[in-house]
């Protein structure tokens, strides 16, 4: 389905899982993933986005990311550029409607890369040093705290204690497989079919 | 002029600290020997100027933004019950309706302008996240709102609110009804306020205020009572 003439371009949420796909033979294009943390810095991430790009200028792009920089609309109208559906990497690898659904739930969704680095997450980049602070906010806008295993590592049981411990709240965790995640990249990918039969 | 710089600072310290009792403590100390709302206006106010340019620049944390959201809610909340039964208190309040746009799941921002806007005076009917365009102009014709205030995190969500403007042009309501947009993705591109059919943007929550007074005076203007 896929070929090396094509650059995926991923947000590091998604490293674990993309290398998994690689790894079953269901992905074959190069990779390259940005930090994800760029995420909470968007007008960075645009640069960043625009500096890959810049560098391979005559390549296609698959990008698996949601709506996450302000431009990344115009992005992806360009030729060369295919983004998955979806508006955050939430939504990419649930699907709307159970993403839909753990919003109107209020649930604060962890995927497996932030988890094993939540700490940094919440302390360093939200700022949320003070525990209690921590906790009122998350108690204030979410009721339900939700891991979800992509299947891609172990379920990390003592993170996930510490988190809940951390928040004083329950995590719940929720296994999906990653055939929504395929096959966003694969809707994405026949753009770039379309566009080759059509340069026959 | 009032020189209060020095409870100003400590307030600012307390608030970049998280520390919620604190920036609480230092406000009742200031308001024992004046009032809660002179706290308001004299001390938390100019603060959250501050930490609305903090904002904007990218200079203050999520979790920073939300303290002082909460201790602007504490204070109001003084306010409300000192004020109980007043004259101040019972003056008509001038009715507006927030929320997020449609498929929007990102509440802080709006929480916070809910906050500023109550703190300087306004009635606000916040309708949560995920409502419709009908949801909002509805609420407005019901309040009488002369301004809805439409949140958008994302540019796939900001897109939906143009489903408000259709709604105010097929009810023949725009002009009467003024609508301001805001989110994270308006500071960054803010000409796509124009794009979705906002009448106006504010670089941060905290001037949410101010844009709200500048369109019910031209929602007065095209639309006279």
């Amino acid at each position: 389905m896929t070929d090396k003439k094509i650059t995926c371009l991923a947000c590091g949420v998604f490293r674990m899982e993309i290398e998994a796909l690689s790894r079953q033979d269901k992905l074959d294009c190069n990779i390259i993933t940005l930090e994800s943390m760029l995420h909470m810095k968007p007008a960075r991430l645009e640069e960043e986005m625009g500096r890959v790009m810049e560098a391979g200028p005559n390549d296609k792009f698959l990008v698996l990311y949601g709506d996450c920089q302000p431009r990344m609309h115009e992005m992806q109208a360009r030729e060369n550029v295919s983004k998955v559906t979806g508006i955050n990497c939430c939504d990419i690898l649930l699907g709307r409607e159970a993403y839909r659904n753990l919003q109107k739930d209020q649930a604060f969704i962890f995927l497996p890369e932030w988890t094993l680095r939540w700490r940094e997450v919440f302390t360093n980049e939200l700022g949320f040093e003070n525990q209690e602070v921590a906790q009122a906010f998350m108690r204030e806008h979410r009721k339900r705290l939700v891991y979800v295993d992509t299947g891609v590592m172990p379920v990390p049981d003592k993170t996930i204690q510490d988190i809940s411990e951390f928040f004083g709240m329950p995590v719940e965790i929720l296994h999906i497989s990653l055939d929504i995640l395929l096959q966003g990249i694969n809707n994405a990918l026949r753009k770039f079919a379309r566009h080759d039969q059509n340069d026959k | 002029m009032i020189n209060n710089e020095q409870e100003k600072k400590s307030v600012m310290d307390a608030i970049l600290k998280g520390e919620r009792d604190l920036v609480n403590t230092l406000l009742d100390d200031y308001a024992a020997s004046r009032s809660y709302r002179t706290a308001m206006n004299e001390v938390l106010e100019p603060v959250l100027e501050e930490i609305g340019s903090r904002w904007t620049e990218e200079n203050l944390s999520l979790a920073q933004g939300y303290i002082a959201g909460k201790v602007a809610e504490d204070l109001l909340m003084k306010i409300h019950n000192a004020e109980k039964d007043t004259a101040a208190k019972q003056a008509a309040k001038v009715p507006v309706v927030i929320g997020n746009i449609e498929d929007d799941y990102h509440s802080l921002g709006r929480k916070l302008v809910s906050v500023f806007l109550q703190s300087a005076g306004w009635q606000v009917y916040d309708l949560g996240n995920d409502v419709t365009a009908e949801e909002f102009v509805d609420k407005a014709v019901e309040k009488g709102a002369r301004v809805i205030g439409v949140s958008a995190m994302m540019y796939t969500t900001a897109e939906n609110i143009r489903k408000v403007r259709d709604e105010l042009d097929r009810q023949n309501l725009s002009g009467k009804i003024k609508l301001a947009v805001g989110g994270a993705v308006f500071k960054l591109r803010p000409e796509l306020a124009a794009e979705v059919g906002g009448d106006g943007t504010a670089a941060n929550g905290f001037q949410a205020s101010q844009l709200f007074e500048k369109l019910w005076e031209e929602s007065l203007r095209e639309v006279p009572l």
